[in-house]
């Protein structure tokens, strides 16, 4: 319970027709929202609503393109970061921004350092540190080096540095993505009990997911395609109104699927072992195997080896030890194109950096793979077996084919594929790799940034090919999409699957406490 | 007699040494500059030309060496640092920019001059730049570790956007960086013009500005790795240009000038194949975009 | 059929860039026409006449092409697949060196000679640039530092070859004999030599190789995406190294060239600064081979203007400071585009 003070529900903040373009887009279309003292915000909408944009205006990081932003009453001009910070407003992003290679300390006190002179005071910025720590009760240690913490530390680490800098209002984009179920519940009671003392005075809380909404807010702003749609208090509304309101229709919480035989055994992981550059253990051990006609759902808190695993699966990381076998055939020591012939599909976590060749066109990211294959190669007039030209017409006409069958949305396909949205982007990548027909295929969040309905169409895609008797492992960390997906789910820690379990009956709750390493 | 020898050698690392810095100084914050070799050209013009031309004081010529090498640092940041260039791309063109301005306006507007001053006083046998040499690294190194302003070097040079959030000026800090590295490599030219060789000539720089490039990188990106790299190079240097002068050959003279260059091969080539982290600034040559 | 309207955009882009080519120049002959004391319409006609005065002057702009040219492509082939390979002028100066020493050494029959000068001085640049290649692509060594290294240390080799062991053993001059008459390349008009058309027929070569062949589209993957490119079979090392290979290969067939159509000898200063200048027309070309031979022209037609006015004065440097201002010059327009939001 809140402890009622002349000061809340005033409101401290407040965005009027805010409106913000971008090259083809309207992100912001006059948006207003208003922040009042005392409360939890939740900025609710779907990726590509625009939530992030507006917070980034407030923030500084974007230039508004027109709109008005009043604090305490007063027109307030905020064009950098700098900016906003000297108004009491801090904001923690969706991608971390600690800096890895700095310490703890350095990255709490970064750009607000005590100094005497031109002099860092280390060990005065320390002991305020460490009352703070003592204050919110939240521990870190403070001389170990950013990329030394877990993800639930760095998130710790965040908010210390906002409390370091005496924010005020306090912006939060998506802070539990990266979460296990009880680190997020420690960060929501942290966040009520801050803002209930008063320690902070309000919290802007972007997110996509309602039980997050439902758990944490006051109120919430929904925003959809740029406007605003709605502004509820949370206490009033329900998860499935709240959902309406967000996509604009009621959303298919599940995904039809059919029953299929789990086949044999096409992948069979046995005691992998793989290390980080630094030598420590990324991999320390890892046994499954994935049937034909099933998906295994690899379920777990980002950094815990799924990244390792999917790269050692696809050729892209090296095993020190434990092996490989495909379809019977040992393939631990096989280059990654070896293993794409024999039948592996990769859909990389982050199509954009890892799948894409952002300047080529559509035609050459769509043939990358096949492209030394016939029919996509011609000898011309040279007497040798293998092909060393492209053929452009086979290629174009491959390429327009999968167009065409994916709905990749795009005027032209020799157009740079990096000029295309994510959803297309993802869509391509897909058609890359179904159309080899792969055997295996290996998803690394395949539906992370994607909107819902671009979601909803993967989902089926994946669904589609087990139906038709492909093994699939996909890697996950929205624990409702593995629930709904997967025939057994593999929960990994710490660089091991802790346990196994089949879909049927398992509850979420179960599964938070494998993936923050308690036993099944 | 050894002190002689030795500090003999010991002159010529303000040359490497400052040259190096200068890499280090605007790689650090994130920003290629690979013109060390015709900035350095440029800084021995200006050296001569300020001597010639503003009282045969070589310590004034130092500093318009300085100076006026800084526009070049300017230049980088206005093309890639605000506005996005590849900045290995605009290294090229500074560097044939400032060698040909330096070749040309050399014949163009400089007499022959010969430098007869001598830069004073000398502190065991060693003049004053030597010292300011060892003084820019050990505050370039201090500020780093123990500054906001190092803080804020280092933070840009890692992860800018980082640094932006928290208020730190991410353009100004790579500006400054650039712009004051440009100057280094200006002054180190300008010292190898007026004190070492005592007069401009054509490619007198002789891959020296190359070759604190890969000092750089050699060193990982540390001021000690940068300083420690710096002396070796200097020893070498001094060590084959004894020899030569006692007459001793191990190889052919031709080879002898290059043994220096041929260590910085081997040495990276060795580096990369023992070594396990490259300490590489992780923005190194990424523009920021602010959006 | 090809419209009026689709042939404006090429057109309107040749004239700017003609006009900055232009203004650059003017800009340059100013200056210089203030600095030597000489009239600026001077400049102008001398710079002019010794870069396309008349058929002889042509002729040997077109010369002064060639070598640029081959280097320019090799280089090209590098950047393309995104490695920098900076020492063209050192993987020259092997050519230089290796040609020599085959036609001048090697009791061979003429023809024998030239056709093993061309394959081994490919072969044994194309494995100079290539150690720095694997190095790269082995241990990510700065490739940078590591040609520029080595073109130094070519360029010492050469200088030790001249001086002593193959020193002619007349004049001042520290230079070879000149290789025997049979193994020189005919000259298709004087003194334009025949390696122009070797040069033309390896841009179309190059052309194909990067545009219609399995190679090439590698190449540009791994420069896009070398994860990707990873991931879908391409051994990326391994492709680094042979697109090094085939760089340093093309750098050293220039300097084949040198030797066989030009020089017929090996001299100090050979390689002409061609190595780098051929990174100033790689660029320009937007690592394109369609493109090379305008770069490559534009530069000799640079250096070649800017050596007849040495006859007034102005140094031959300027060539430098021109080339280097038209490079700074040509990244304008990128960065007005952005500025207009494009």
């Amino acid at each position: 319970m809140k402890s009622p003070s002349a000061e809340n529900g005033r409101t401290i903040l407040e965005m009027r027709n805010i409106s913000k373009r971008f090259p083809g887009v309207i992100a912001n279309d006059r948006v207003s929202f208003t922040l009042r003292a005392g409360e939890i915000h939740c900025i609710l909408g779907e990726n590509g609503a625009g939530k992030t944009t507006l917070m980034n205006i407030l923030f500084g990081l974007y230039a508004k393109d027109g709109g008005d932003i009043l604090v305490d009453g007063r027109r307030a001009s905020i064009e950098s970061p700098r900016d906003a910070l000297a108004l009491g407003i801090g904001m923690i992003h969706q991608a971390s921004t600690l800096i890895p290679g700095l310490s703890v300390l350095e990255n709490i006190v970064l750009g607000s350092e005590p100094s005497r002179g031109p002099f860092l005071e280390k060990r005065r910025s320390e002991k305020e540190v460490h009352q703070l720590m003592n204050l919110f009760s939240l521990e870190v240690n403070l001389r170990a080096r950013v990329e030394e913490l877990s993800m639930g530390e760095r998130q710790k680490v965040e908010v210390l540095r906002a409390l370091y800098r005496g924010t005020r209002i306090l912006i939060m984009d998506e802070p539990t993505s990266v979460l296990t179920p009880q680190e997020k519940e420690a960060l929501m009671k942290t966040l009520k009990e801050m803002t209930a003392r008063g320690d902070i005075s309000s919290i802007v809380f972007i997110t996509h997911k309602l039980p997050d909404v439902i758990a944490v807010s006051d109120r919430v702003t929904i925003l959809r395609k740029g406007k605003v749609v709605d502004v509820l208090d949370t206490n009033d509304s329900t998860m499935r109104q709240l959902a309406h309101k967000m996509v604009g229709r009621d959303v298919v919480f599940e995904v039809e699927r059919g029953v299929t035989e789990a086949g044999e055994t096409l992948l069979e992981v046995k005691n992998l072992h793989v290390l980080n550059d630094d030598e420590t253990p990324a991999l320390d051990g890892v046994s499954l195997s994935v049937r034909r006609g099933e998906i295994l759902g690899i379920a777990g808190v980002s950094g815990n080896g799924q990244k390792e695993l999917v790269e050692a699966i696809v050729g892209l990381q090296r095993a020190t030890a434990g092996r490989i076998h495909l379809k019977g055939k040992d393939i631990t020591q096989w280059s990654p194109g070896k293993r794409r012939a024999l039948g592996i599909g990769y859909i990389p976590e982050d199509g954009l950096a890892e799948g894409l060749l952002p300047d080529l066109s559509i035609v050459e990211n769509l043939v990358l793979g096949v492209h030394s294959q016939p029919p996509f190669t011609h000898s011309w007039v040279l007497p040798f077996d293998k092909g060393w030209f492209i053929h452009q017409c086979s290629v174009n006409e491959y390429a327009r084919r999968l167009v065409a069958e994916y709905e990749v949305d795009t005027p032209d396909i020799d157009l740079p594929a990096g000029r295309l949205s994510g959803g297309n982007i993802q869509r391509l990548i897909l058609a890359r790799e179904l159309s080899r027909s792969p055997d295996l295929l290996v998803a690394d969040k395949p539906t992370s940034g994607l909107d819902v309905g671009s979601q909803e169409r993967v989902r089926r895609r994946l669904m589609k090919e087990r139906e038709a008797g492909k093994a699939i492992m996909l890697v996950s960390e929205d624990l409702d999409e593995i629930i709904m997906m997967s025939d057994r789910i593999a929960v990994m820690y710490e660089g091991m699957i802790v346990g196994v379990v089949p879909t049927k009956g398992v509850s979420k709750e179960t599964l938070g406490v494998m993936m923050a390493g308690g036993a099944s | 007699m050894m002190w002689d020898a030795i500090s003999s050698i010991l002159s010529f690392f303000p040359v490497i040494g400052l040259a190096a810095l200068g890499g280090f100084t605007s790689q650090k914050s994130g920003v290629w500059n690979i013109a060390i070799e015709g900035i350095m050209t440029y800084g021995a013009f200006a050296g001569v030309f300020a001597y010639h031309y503003f009282g045969n004081s070589i310590g004034i010529a130092l500093l318009f060496g300085f100076l006026s090498s800084l526009i070049f640092g300017v230049l980088l940041s206005l093309l890639c640092v605000h506005q996005g260039l590849d900045q290995i791309v605009v290294g090229f063109g500074l560097w044939f920019l400032s060698e040909g301005l330096a070749g040309f306006l050399y014949l163009a507007v400089l007499p022959s001059v010969t430098v007869t001053e001598t830069l004073d006083p000398k502190i065991l046998s060693l003049d004053p730049l030597f010292y300011v040499t060892i003084a820019s690294f050990t505050i370039l190194y201090v500020i780093l570790k123990h500054t906001k302003q190092g803080l804020a070097i280092r933070s840009v040079g890692e992860n800018p956007r980082a640094a932006d959030t928290v208020g730190i000026n991410v353009y100004r800090t790579r500006w400054i960086c650039t712009t004051v590295g440009a100057g280094l490599m200006g002054l180190a030219g300008s010292y190898l013009a007026l004190v070492i060789l005592q007069g401009f000539t054509y490619n007198l720089v002789a891959g020296y500005g190359w070759a604190a490039f890969a000092l750089v990188l050699f060193g990982r990106w540390t001021v000690p790795g940068t300083l420690l790299s710096s002396l070796v190079f200097t020893l070498l240097i001094g060590l084959q240009t004894r020899l030569q002068v006692a007459g001793i050959l191990v190889v052919p003279s031709e080879f002898m000038v290059v043994t220096p260059h041929i260590a910085v091969v081997v040495a990276l080539a060795l580096a990369g194949a023992l070594g396990k982290k490259s300490g590489m600034p992780a923005a190194l040559g990424r523009f920021y975009q602010k959006e | 059929m090809i419209t009026i309207e689709e042939l404006k955009k090429p057109i309107k882009a040749a004239l700017y860039n003609v006009g900055l080519l232009l203004v650059t120049l003017s800009a340059a002959f100013l200056i210089s026409s203030l600095l030597v004391g000489r009239d600026f319409g001077e400049i102008f006609w001398f710079f002019f006449r010794s870069s396309v005065g008349s058929v002889d002057s042509v002729l040997r702009m077109l010369m002064r092409t060639t070598p640029i040219l081959v280097a320019t492509l090799g280089l090209i082939v590098a950047f393309r697949s995104g490695v920098w390979n900076i020492g063209g002028e050192g993987q020259i100066v092997i050519g230089v060196i290796v040609t020599t020493g085959i036609c001048l050494f090697l009791p061979l029959p003429p023809v024998v000679a030239v056709l093993l000068s061309f394959i081994t001085s490919f072969l044994t640049s194309g494995v100079y640039a290539a150690m720095a290649g694997f190095l790269k692509a082995r241990w990510d060594v700065n490739e940078i530092a590591v040609t520029m290294m080595q073109t130094f240390i070519a360029i010492a080799l050469l200088q030790y070859l001249i001086d002593a062991p193959w020193n002619w053993g007349e004049g001042l001059y520290p230079r070879t004999a000149k290789i025997p008459v049979g193994t020189r390349l005919p000259f298709l008009l004087y003194p334009l030599n025949s390696t122009f058309l070797i040069g033309m027929a390896l841009a179309v070569g190059t052309y194909i190789l990067l545009k219609r062949t399995v190679f090439g589209y590698e190449l540009q993957v791994m420069r896009s995406n070398r994860v990707a490119a990873l991931s879908h079979g391409i051994d990326t090392t391994r492709l680094t190294v042979l697109s090094m290979l085939l760089s340093g290969g093309l750098c050293g067939l220039a300097g084949t060239g040198l030797v066989l159509g030009e020089y017929f000898r090996a001299q100090a200063g050979i390689s002409g600064n061609y190595g780098f200048y051929a990174i100033a027309a790689a660029l320009m070309a937007n690592n394109k081979a369609s493109r090379a031979p305008f770069a490559a022209l534009l530069i000799a037609f640079l250096s070649q203007g800017t050596l007849g006015l040495i006859a007034l004065g102005v140094p031959q440097r300027l060539g430098e400071v021109i080339i280097g201002a038209v490079f700074i010059v040509i990244l304008v327009p990128r960065v007005m585009k952005k500025w207009r939001g494009g």
